[in-house]
């Protein structure tokens, strides 16, 4: 009698990848996977492009982008890292870059939002960036 | 020589609490198009010359919205408000007599009737004035199309307006999680907070 073949636990618009023993904290890895939890599979990898974590992206293009980069879409065909997506977005930060300009992320219609200038005065990033993941998950 | 800030938008409008709907909806465009907001309220230092600071920013911006709908007879002194046509005068000064890039500058100016300009600044005619009648809807759409020329895709004033409307609703349970109030927010948290929430959705 053969072994029953498990069912699988997510659906198929889902996947799950884990890293263990990475050498980041926990806290700073997870700023950089907040901006793409939950995000299309096609959308995820030219977010994590423009982060400014350069470390952390590192570790992320490894086992997390990668992993939904590949994953099955919702038609069940393979989606996979466009590469030349990629050297694009690199291409265009570069680009910001030596404007002096930072980049906070891209709209659904490609806009790239630059950061503003200077520092907010109120609040720093961190705590920013926890308010607008509260104000998402209660919408 | 090329501009330091060639995405910069120096938005020259009045800075009072009846204006605060129409200039949170310039900063949120200008932000949306993929420009960077620049205005005279990120220099409220108490520190050097104002008009320096002014014009500074004038200089290292390639792109200027101005709206004089408010140049009118203050309520409490009864005297005209004379800061935005200067700095709009400066801003064409920049581009009429700077040099290089100065050259190049763009700007919108906006009032709230066509031709109104014609009655307290007749010298600027020639200049190609847009109405925005008081609406934010509409000075969204003008905005947008003036900063459309950039090149990349943007997407249409109707669009850019119903986000708006959706970040205006959603504001206060984002200052509520920052422990502040909308009115409390600074220029430069007011930014941040747009481009942040322009990232994530």
């Amino acid at each position: 009698m053969t072994k029953q073949k498990r069912e699988r636990s997510l659906t198929d618009n889902e996947a799950k990848a884990v890293a263990r023993m990475l050498r980041v904290s926990p806290q700073k890895l997870n700023l950089v996977a907040q901006m793409i939890r939950g995000r299309k599979a096609s959308a995820a990898p030219a977010d994590h492009q423009f982060s400014s974590k350069g470390d952390v992206k590192q570790v992320l293009a490894g086992p997390t982008v990668m992993k939904i980069g590949s994953s099955r879409s919702r038609k069940g065909k393979r989606q996979h890292l466009n590469t030349q997506q990629v050297t694009d977005g690199l291409q265009i930060v570069n680009t910001y870059k030596k404007a002096g300009y930072g980049i906070s992320g891209v709209t659904r219609d490609g806009v790239i939002i630059v950061k503003p200038s200077g520092k907010p005065d109120s609040f720093n990033l961190i705590q920013l960036d926890r308010a607008l993941s509260e104000v998402g998950s209660k919408s | 020589m090329p501009t330091k800030s060639p995405l910069a938008v120096f938005i020259n409008c009045p800075f009072d609490s009846r204006y605060q709907k129409f200039f949170d909806a310039i900063v949120f465009t200008v932000i949306r198009c993929g420009f960077d907001a620049r205005c005279a309220r990120e220099i409220d230092d108490g520190g050097g010359i104002r008009i320096d600071k002014i014009m500074n920013l004038i200089e290292a911006c390639p792109y200027g919205i101005h709206d004089i709908s408010r140049t009118e007879l203050d309520t409490a002194s009864n005297l005209p408000r004379f800061n935005m046509p200067l700095e709009l005068g400066i801003f064409l000064g920049a581009r009429r007599y700077g040099t290089g890039t100065q050259k190049l500058k763009q700007c919108l100016i906006l009032d709230k009737a066509k031709f109104r300009y014609q009655k307290f600044i007749s010298d600027i005619s020639g200049q190609d004035i847009h109405a925005h009648g008081n609406r934010i809807e509409s000075l969204i759409h003008e905005v947008r199309d003036f900063l459309r020329t950039s090149g990349s895709h943007i997407s249409g004033g109707k669009k850019i307006y119903d986000e708006y409307l959706r970040f205006e609703k959603s504001k206060p349970a984002i200052c509520g999680s920052l422990e502040l109030s909308p009115e409390q927010l600074t220029y430069k948290d007011l930014t941040h907070v747009i481009a942040q929430w322009l990232a994530r959705s």
